[in-house]
């Protein structure tokens, strides 16, 4: 009996915690990793399959619009390369990707930042690691971080988990993820286990009065 | 290259309560964990110890995604008699997953001129891919010994490995 009792606590204790919804006073952000032309129109360090323009994008981009309909700022978080960056030469399909300045790391046509959004450049994996989106998210007194774009299991999931590291409560939108291989994709999602999952759909729903 | 060993989350709780993860396989390293930290030993490479000590309310906790652990001051957050630090080595205690977040482990590895770190402990899903990717971050080459780490699941380790090419992934057999 004792036993049984536990696993209802622990069903309990999980139940609830996953569950939690914003709460009145939580303020949330749309954060949009690595949409770059770099990456997913030349294929840049890795492989892009044309599903993910096809599938998910469109996806992104209404994640997005939505978003903005209901005042919740957009944050564009992207890779922005020195041109001798020492990435290139560290891993095996580490080439050459996304020079500042070169045109190539822009954010692509479909998902562009619109004035309003925010744009933050990294040159690592985590979008917190040498870049001023901490104090970004608190300026804009953020809580709630909602995550779109690519690679679920690289730079999406360092930098879920610096965000869960530093205190937000983070939020995965699955359908607006993507890395290029399903393994890859759900190795990524699995890993989140500190993180809420929701869909585009369940994004819609959690914020009414943004049209579909 | 000069380099350290970083022994990860090797406390009471985590190997004997299989808190908050199952400890069962990475119990079997224990033995390849102790003769790593030998190697270490005879080498002259520096010994940390990255350990969780965290507070009873850690907001760590606060999502319900794993219950609490190594609380500071009990004997959960103890690390376990087989890797016991000995005086010469240097402890860090983490309160995040990484052991870079929050810590002092940056400052004390560049005030030591190191330039790779070699990772053992528990769990490869979670401190220890957290630790190596930030270690990469900051320019540290993390090489992470196959034979001394390991997760609650086969799945969770092999893929986990599987997925950081930014690291050298080697073994106790081939470094000795």
């Amino acid at each position: 009996m004792e036993a049984v009792a536990a696993v209802v606590r622990r069903i309990v204790y999980y139940g609830e915690t996953l569950c939690v919804k914003p709460s009145a006073k939580s303020r949330s952000a749309i954060v949009v990793i690595n949409m770059l032309k770099d990456m997913i129109e030349r294929g840049k360090p890795f492989p892009m399959p044309p599903e993910f323009k096809q599938t998910v994008v469109p996806k992104i981009a209404l994640l997005i619009q939505n978003a903005r309909k209901a005042g919740i700022p957009v944050i564009y978080v992207c890779d922005a390369h020195r041109a001798d960056d020492p990435e290139f030469s560290d891993f095996p399909a580490g080439a050459e990707h996304c020079v500042k300045g070169s045109g190539r790391e822009q954010v692509i046509d479909e998902v562009k930042p619109l004035s309003g959004d925010y744009i933050v450049e990294k040159r690592r994996f985590s979008g917190f690691f040498g870049t001023d989106l901490d104090i970004l998210l608190s300026e804009l007194g953020v809580d709630t971080l909602f995550f779109a774009g690519r690679p679920t299991n690289v730079c999406v999931l360092y930098t879920v988990a610096d965000a869960f590291q530093r205190g937000y409560s983070v939020v995965a939108v699955e359908d607006c993820l993507y890395s290029r291989t399903k393994e890859y994709h759900q190795s990524g999602l699995d890993a989140m286990i500190f993180a809420r999952k929701t869909t585009l759909d369940g994004f819609l729903r959690e914020y009414r009065g943004a049209e579909k | 290259m000069r380099q350290a060993l970083l022994v990860i989350d090797l406390n009471k709780d985590h190997i004997y309560r299989n808190k908050p993860f199952n400890a069962d396989r990475l119990r079997t390293k224990m033995p390849n964990i102790v003769k790593a930290i030998e190697y270490a030993r005879h080498h002259e490479m520096p010994v940390v110890h990255v350990t969780c000590t965290h507070t009873d309310k850690d907001a760590i906790f606060s999502t319900g995604w794993c219950r609490p652990h190594a609380i500071e001051g009990t004997q959960g957050a103890d690390i376990v008699d087989e890797v016991k630090p000995k005086s010469e080595d240097y402890v860090v205690h983490k309160r995040r997953l990484s052991g870079f977040y929050g810590t002092d482990l940056d400052l004390y590895l560049r005030e030591l001129g190191i330039e790779s770190v070699m990772l053992v402990g528990g769990q490869t899903h979670m401190s220890i891919r957290y630790t190596a990717v930030d270690a990469y971050q900051l320019r540290y080459r993390p090489v992470i010994l196959r034979d001394c780490v390991d997760s609650c699941s086969q799945e969770f380790n092999d893929r986990t490995l599987n997925e950081l090419f930014f690291c050298r992934i080697s073994s106790l057999g081939e470094i000795t």
